[in-house]
């Protein structure tokens, strides 16, 4: 039973001749305790799928639901109730930390939004202490103020804080993209021992495809605004289908192993002006570019069908290539 | 308390508050005191020079000069203070609003404000003056003043909040659930306080003076009130006779005018928690860190006629010793990558190679490149031997190209000044270079500017730059750290490319282990300012040594390692550069110090394995 | 080249003036409507015939239909004609003719050196205090500027006529002929105006010195002064000239003082006079006039940034 769900979702930035369709015909679904990763290069739209979630931009078309209630209108994704459910972890540590509150009257101030027996000071503060631990935070953080700490550390306030609403629904967005290799790996332990521990759901977002094989169960492949693959982690990376997701993967470096000749040419066209048809056709390398009896992809968008099981492919001629 | 403290470290801030605070104090009991003295006609004594009893002369009506300015203090700083607080009352609801306003109608209120502004401020008050008559008197003028005013702070309100709407702190605590009432107070006034609490203190500095004006030229403050502005201009009709009389009213207006714009400034400055909690860094006996031991240990990787040679270079920074002895060497078309995570100094060391160091940082050592001492070349040939020899590729391709200048003018500057080009043969030569890096439609790139292209054509084209003379020699610091995956891949081709058909050496600097594994033939691995491991890339999973480098492999999410592994991570942090703890730096988070890593450095040298290593723990097996 | 978008550039920037001068045009002539009571009583007092109110409202236009008085004002105004003072019975078009120019000739003076001054001046600034060389300069730099810059022109006036008239007896105090006599009223006008603009020119070099295009422009071995011509001073002069165009404006409010503490003739001088005899159709003239100089300067400044800095056609909505 999915905790989150998507179907459909569309947002769009601006109107008429400049508007700019960030995000079109999305849909995800979160499960209990696991996590969704959403990955993608800039201008995809991914960072406006989250923005989206927690009500930071109006969405356009498209439904959202939590537990099954519907949550479309923003009202709905402002509301209290929902807020309390679903958090968000920025990427930049920071500025997402107002630079005049005291750590300790950031987690104060999430915890009154709780309300319930968090009204009382004492017991606020009594948890405020328990959430600094949770996150391994010294307790005279509380004290303290953000440009007092580093970047991964912020984060991990960051995280404490959306823990402190009592969200169990996390949206990270990029949330390591900006911090150092080694810090990175402290703070996704944690995450992944934070949702071990409170059965927490997660849509984890980024640009990195190597963090999101780590971290997710399933992925969400986004091009141009459009989900182009959608498949268990492990069936994604064995047997990517998406020309667009194979280029991905074939563009990553690896430890082991020469490099291989890049396998896409060209930029991603503007997200204001997408092509018509399959967005991926201008730069696919089994697309009418390699093969022109392919006209299909200049004409029609491919939809999401399913190849096998889980795994499904916005793709006219998808061909499963193993690794 | 924490902001008297603050207050405190400043001298010229106390001194402006001071005199701020004689001012008001001034201004309430003066007309009380001395009031009657102003007032007294002294015929005997008429615009007398300064003598003991009027220590500043008297006016034409034998009047004591300096008690009248000292009771026109609370006229006019009164009248300073009125009409800043009026405009504030009338400008911030207007800058409040125009923020508010969605991003489609606001250029309208923009705009009105703009032009406003840009119009002199004193043709608006006289208008005003000139409507409002005699009858509004002193409030009259003080609206006059505020409404030119008002614009100034509904701008500085308008983009102040717009700024702050647009950070992520303010998004996040939305998202949270923190209500507008709350966020207003704590997110949006105190952010934007600092900026406020200066502007309107030096607002009333402006006021003061504007309302000395209108009574200096005789149509702001009317007889028989007085302010500074007309015993000013009392005092230039008798200019002559008594410079005193002048003098003493500009000073006065001078002195409260600078007083309230240093005062405002220092005051916000000492609220801004940043100031509180700033401590000075510690000290480890004031000395830098430990450095390579002065015996040198030959640097060579391998090759005899290295490209570039680095012997023991040090930089230094204030009290932080951000590169240390740092030692390495790469041959002829060598491509070799140095790794290493913030604060390694790989940076600096790209940046000390290229002599491209900020002024104010020491370097120390030998770095040679082409076997010349670039210590030892005299400033003009070593430009042109750098100019010519050596390129740079930044990491930033939008910042590191000028915005106000054609792609064309900058591609071509080098060549036209080092191997004396003409216009022509250097624009050839740019088409052909860009052609080169694979960049659609060249000719037309020359004349468009930097923001014109994507971050992908722009990395293209500061690789294309650096080729215009045939460099032995790239440097390319993180230079794809801005891009996408897919883009990074084609601009690593395109490096492996150059590197094989020009056959110029290259140093790519990166934090990315990966990318550099698949891209040099060899890596040098960074941390605290120090090499501690140089192996050829290849090597690097299997035979690495040095138990930094191994910790690294282990926390990078590589996409062969089992998805269940977890990461490892590396505990603590990397030591601050100015207090580097003794023996070796990385002991503190390091799974196998010993005694002997916590008392002694060291060194980078050969390990039969066929790396360079530095680690004492490196000959024992067990570090597999 | 970029036409489409030079058009509309121009277009905008110029249909923004025509609107500013409506907008002045109304508002000037909106003046005498809107003071309270009876301007007639205000200018005659309380012991003229009804003759002469009759008279005055005439003049003033108040007893027509305002939309018919507006439309006669700005016709009349466009052909020059700004009806008759009350002081000295003469068309107010003759006055502004003779007084422009000396108020133009003090002005226009003051703006050439804040310009040809100020951004030499900051670079040289920038460039020996750059990177933390010469503490002490600085802080004398720092001090100076802010001192200097932000005092009035008349207070500035009052310390040059101390120094220079009294004390040295080098220039006349006030009226005197010849290029002698415009040294300290120009000097006065523009000395805070150079310090203050040239404040800024040099916390700008510093800034363009420590971007990523200047070290660029340093790795490809480029001379200094190369760096500082070509690479920086484009930069600068973007913030330069919208500030030195903002500070026009503020020379023709100090050119209202300079006169008077000077004894010039000028609109300045005829302004403050006409106030304190309530001589209101002359008010208005020079409002209007002063207004719309600046107005039609700070558009031409506008424009010419547009030629300077490709960016501002892109940014600009």
């Amino acid at each position: 039973m999915s905790i989150l769900e998507a179907r459909g979702l569309t947002v769009r930035y601006g109107a008429g001749a400049r508007a700019l369709t960030a995000v079109e015909d999305v849909d995800l679904a979160l499960q209990r305790g696991r996590t969704l990763g959403l990955v993608g290069e800039s201008g995809c739209g991914k960072s406006t799928v989250a923005r989206a979630l927690v009500g930071l931009v109006p969405i356009v078309a498209g439904r959202v639901t939590l537990d099954g209630a519907d949550c479309t209108s923003q009202a709905a994704r402002n509301s209290a109730r929902y807020r309390r459910r679903v958090q968000m972890v920025f990427q930049d540590p920071f500025s997402s930390l107002n630079p005049r509150m005291s750590v300790g009257t950031l987690l104060d101030e999430a915890l009154q939004a709780r309300g319930g027996e968090f009204r009382s000071r004492r017991r606020r503060m009594a948890e405020s202490a328990h959430l600094l631990e949770l996150v391994g935070l010294p307790s005279d953080a509380l004290s303290r103020y953000p440009h007092q700490f580093s970047g991964g550390q912020r984060q991990r306030i960051a995280i404490g804080r959306a823990l402190a609403v009592g969200a169990d629904v996390l949206i990270l967005d990029e949330v390591t993209s900006a911090l150092d290799v080694s810090v990175q790996a402290t703070v996704l332990n944690l995450l992944q021992d934070l949702q071990r521990h409170l059965s927490l759901s997660y849509l984890f977002i980024s640009h990195d495809l190597s963090v999101v094989r780590l971290m997710s169960d399933e992925v969400l492949v986004m091009y141009l605004g459009r989900v182009v693959e959608h498949a268990d982690t492990e069936d994604l990376f064995t047997r990517p289908c998406h020309p667009y997701t194979v280029a991905l993967l074939k563009s990553i470096p690896s430890l082991r192993g020469r490099r291989e000749p890049a396998p896409l040419s060209g930029d991603p066209p503007d997200p204001r002006h997408p092509p018509a048809g399959c967005r991926f056709h201008t730069r696919c390398p089994v697309g009418p570019l390699a093969r022109p009896e392919r006209t299909r992809c200049l004409e029609l968008h491919p939809r999401l069908a399913p190849e096998a099981g889980h795994h499904q492919v916005a793709c006219h001629f998808a061909e499963a290539s193993p690794r | 308390m924490a902001f008297l403290r603050a207050l405190r470290t400043a001298p010229s801030a106390m001194l402006a508050i001071a005199v701020l605070l004689l001012l008001l104090v001034i201004a309430v009991l003066a007309p009380v005191l001395l009031g009657h003295t102003a007032n007294q006609f002294d015929f005997r004594a008429i615009s007398a020079p300064p003598s003991l009893a009027h220590p500043l002369g008297t006016d034409r009506l034998g009047r004591d000069l300096l008690a009248r300015l000292l009771v026109a203090t609370r006229l006019s700083i009164g009248m300073g203070l009125l009409a800043e607080a009026l405009a504030y009352l009338i400008g911030v609801p207007v800058g409040a609003l125009t923020a508010l306003v969605g991003p489609r109608w606001r250029p309208i209120p923009m705009r009105v404000i703009d032009t406003m502004i840009a119009f002199p401020g004193l043709l608006v008050t006289i208008y005003l003056i000139t409507i409002l008559g005699p009858r509004l008197g002193l409030v009259g003028l003080a609206v006059g003043l505020a409404v030119p005013e008002a614009f100034r702070a509904a701008r500085i309100v308008s983009t102040l909040a717009l700024s702050i709407a647009g950070r992520d702190y303010l998004a996040a605590a939305r998202v949270v659930g923190v209500g507008w009432p709350r966020l207003v107070l704590r997110y949006l006034i105190p952010n934007m306080a600092e900026t406020m609490v200066t502007s309107f203190s030096v607002g009333v500095s402006f006021m003061i003076v504007a309302f000395s004006g209108l009574s200096f030229l005789g149509i702001g403050v009317q007889p028989p009130n007085f302010d500074w502005g007309r015993l000013l201009s009392e005092g230039v009709d008798s200019f002559y006779e008594t410079p005193a009389a002048a003098l003493g009213p500009a000073a006065f207006i001078a002195v409260a005018a600078l007083a309230f714009a240093y005062a405002g400034e220092a005051v916000a400055h000492a609220a801004n928690p940043r100031v509180w909690t700033a401590a000075p860094p510690e000290r480890a006996n004031g000395r830098p860190g430990p450095s390579e031991p002065p015996h040198r240990l030959p640097a060579r990787g391998g090759a005899p006629d290295p490209t570039l040679l680095v012997e023991d270079l040090h930089v230094r920074i204030g009290d932080a010793e951000i590169v240390s002895g740092v030692s390495f060497s790469i041959g002829p078309g060598e491509m070799v990558g140095l790794v290493g995570e913030s604060g390694s100094g790989k940076t600096m060391t790209a940046l000390a190679i290229a002599r491209l160091l900020p002024a104010g940082a020491a370097v120390e050592g030998e770095v040679s490149l082409l076997g010349r001492r670039l210590a030892a070349m005299p400033p003009k040939p070593l430009a042109r031997f750098l100019g010519t020899e050596l390129a740079f590729v930044f990491q930033d391709p939008m910042s590191s190209f000028n915005p106000a200048l054609t792609m064309g003018r900058q591609l071509t500057e080098g060549a036209r000044r080092h191997r004396h080009l003409d216009l022509r043969a250097a624009a050839e030569a740019a088409v052909a270079r860009l052609s080169e890096v694979n960049v659609p439609a060249p000719r037309r790139i020359l004349r468009q500017y930097p923001h014109e292209l994507s971050g992908g054509m722009r990395q293209r084209a500061m690789i294309a730059m650096g080729l215009m003379n045939s460099p032995k020699l790239l440097i390319c610091d993180e230079p794809t750290t801005a891009l996408d995956v897919t883009i990074q891949a084609q601009i690593m081709d395109l490096l492996a490319r150059v590197n094989r058909e020009h056959g110029a050496a290259v140093l790519l600097i990166s934090h990315n282990l990966a990318l550099v594994r698949q891209s040099c033939s060899r890596v040098l691995v960074m941390y605290a300012g120090r090499i501690v491991e140089d192996l050829a890339s290849e090597r690097l999973l299997s035979d690495a040594l040095h138990p930094y480098t191994r910790s690294l492999l282990a926390a990078v999410p590589d996409l062969e390692r089992p998805r269940g592994a977890p990461l490892t991570a590396i505990p603590g942090q990397p030591p601050d550069p100015i207090a580097r703890p003794p023996g070796c730096p990385f002991h503190p988070r390091c799974p196998l110090a010993q005694d002997r890593c916590r008392r002694e450095l060291p060194p980078l040298v050969a390990h039969p394995g066929g790396q360079r290593v530095a680690c004492w723990m490196a000959e024992v097996e067990a570090v597999r | 080249m970029l036409t489409g978008r030079w058009m509309g550039f121009l277009g905008r920037r110029l249909l923004g003036l025509v609107v500013v001068l409506a907008f002045l045009l109304l508002a000037t002539f909106a003046m005498v409507r809107l003071i309270p009571g009876d301007p007639a009583v205000v200018v005659l007092g309380q012991n003229g015939t009804p003759e002469q109110y009759r008279q005055i409202d005439h003049l003033l236009g108040v007893d027509r239909p305002w939309p018919q008085q507006l439309a006669e004002y700005v016709v009349r105004a466009l052909h020059g004609d700004f009806g008759t003072s009350f002081a000295t019975k003469q068309p107010v078009g003759d006055l502004i003719r003779e007084r422009i120019g000396p108020t133009a000739e003090l002005a226009g003076l003051a703006l050439a050196v804040v310009l040809l001054l100020s951004v030499p001046l900051g670079m040289v600034a920038a460039h020996l205090t750059a990177s933390g060389r010469r503490p002490r300069l600085e802080v004398a730099w720092t001090t100076l500027t802010a001192v200097l810059g932000t005092m009035p022109q008349y207070l500035l006036a009052t310390l040059l006529i101390f120094l220079f008239a009294l004390q040295l007896r080098l220039l006349p105090v006030a009226g005197g002929r010849g290029w002698q006599a415009l040294v300290l009223p120009v000097a006065s006008l523009s000395l805070g105006p150079t310090l203050a603009l040239a404040r800024i020119v040099r916390l700008q070099v510093l800034d363009a010195l420590a971007q990523d295009y200047v070290r660029t422009a340093e790795s490809k071995r480029l001379p200094l002064l190369t760096i500082y011509v070509r690479h920086v001073l484009p930069n600068v002069l973007t913030t330069a000239l919208t500030v030195g165009g903002l500070l026009f404006s503020s020379l023709i409010a100090g050119t209202i003082f300079i006169e008077q503490i000077f004894v010039r003739v000028g609109m300045g001088s005829s302004l403050i006079g006409a106030i304190q005899a309530h001589d209101y159709p002359v008010i208005q003239a020079d409002v209007l006039v002063l207004g719309m100089t600046v107005v039609v300067v700070n558009t031409i400044v506008d424009i010419l940034l547009g030629v300077f800095d490709p960016r501002t056609l892109a940014t600009e909505g």
